[in-house]
């Protein structure tokens, strides 16, 4: 792919090929209507894992190599608000409904193309915020998932180790959804060194 | 507290060493678990590894990040374009042009911008100038971290 654009046609063939070749895959091409023109695939999440198996090794494109792995999220007011001329739509569909989205990028080193980019969505933004993990088919992602599920709060099933990448244990919001409210300060931060501490002085009880 | 779901129970890092005898090893060999840094010399500050060691040989290891995070999307979108430029050559201080390039290339990708023939000069300098600064401190940093 040259210049690194995704060109339409290229990506409705690479649609085409998924839906060929994995049954129900049911895989639709998200439009980028902004001049980067770097369109993507949208996975239906139950049929995701099988088709990136089918993309990376039995595909004529051979995507070997996942490059980077980034949230999204899209609120209501997102969707309708901040886009009034040109609502957000995906190529023949209805109007998207909110819901955190799982971008992946994805290269071929061997043929070396790329980038080929793949989507997924929850159901919604509140308690359907689970969709499955890419990392048993590409290990690169194992760090990435862990940060998407810190910063926006999607559950990547059968992830081999969930934690929370940047925050503390303790956090509990998901600081990169839109709706975040920031603390009056973040002077506050609990850390291990509390129970530490408290378990100090009870020793310190113990010996008076 | 209840656990966040999806976080599993022993998620809690441990603080204290434990010295445990283990059935088969050899004499003088024993488990131990260590935290290492944020305060180690080695990831001054930014950095922990829960290391569990088995004499010499390092059986299990879990690092930790978080301790230098910043969110730079975070802070991004709240600031202009141009705004968040100082904090990209700040991801790493020694490649602090060539990071530079990279957003500027992602936001003209995105605005569909071409920059003047001058300015691809002028980028290829600075970047060539990065690329000398990062290797000369990586022998620096080498000559002081194997030691005498």
């Amino acid at each position: 792919m040259e210049n690194e654009k995704a060109i339409l046609p290229e990506v409705q063939q690479i649609a085409d090929a998924i839906n060929a070749a994995v049954k129900n895959a049911g895989v639709t091409v998200s439009i980028n209507p902004s001049p980067a023109e770097q369109h993507s695939l949208l996975l239906f999440p139950t049929k995701a894992r099988e088709c990136a198996q089918w993309l990376k090794a039995e595909s004529p494109w051979q995507l070997d190599y996942l490059s980077n792995v980034s949230g999204n999220d899209w609120p209501e007011d997102a969707i309708t608000k901040q886009t009034p001329k040109q609502p957000v739509k995906d190529a023949g569909e209805e109007p998207m409904h909110p819901c955190l989205e799982a971008v992946y990028h994805l290269y071929s080193i061997r043929q070396s193309l790329g980038p080929i980019i793949i989507r997924m969505r929850t159901e919604n933004r509140s308690d359907k915020v689970e969709l499955p993990s890419l990392t048993p088919i590409w290990r690169s992602a194992e760090l990435q998932e862990r940060e998407i599920f810190d910063l926006y709060g999607i559950h990547f099933e059968g992830h081999p180790d969930l934690r929370r990448l940047r925050m503390w244990d303790e956090f509990e919001d998901h600081p990169m959804r839109r709706d975040y409210v920031e603390p009056d300060d973040y002077d506050y931060e609990p850390t291990p060194h509390g129970d530490v501490l408290k378990k100090s002085l009870t020793q310190q009880e113990g010996t008076v | 507290m209840t656990p966040s779901p999806g976080r599993p129970t022993e998620a809690m890092p441990q603080f204290e060493m434990h010295a445990t005898g283990v059935e088969g090893a050899t004499e003088g060999t024993e488990r131990m678990e260590v935290s290492m840094g944020p305060h180690h010399p080695s990831t001054h500050g930014v950095f922990r590894m829960d290391v569990e060691l088995e004499g010499e040989t390092i059986t299990k290891l879990k690092p930790v990040f978080g301790y230098l995070h910043r969110n730079h999307e975070k802070i991004a979108e709240s600031t202009s374009y141009l705004g968040s430029m100082p904090y990209t050559d700040r991801l790493d201080y020694f490649n602090s042009m060539t990071n530079n390039w990279a957003y500027a290339l992602s936001v003209e990708k995105l605005a569909g911008i071409e920059v003047p023939e001058r300015a691809e000069y002028i980028r290829v300098i600075t970047a060539e100038l990065t690329r000398l600064q990062n290797h000369v401190s990586l022998i620096g940093s080498w000559c002081r971290t194997w030691g005498p």
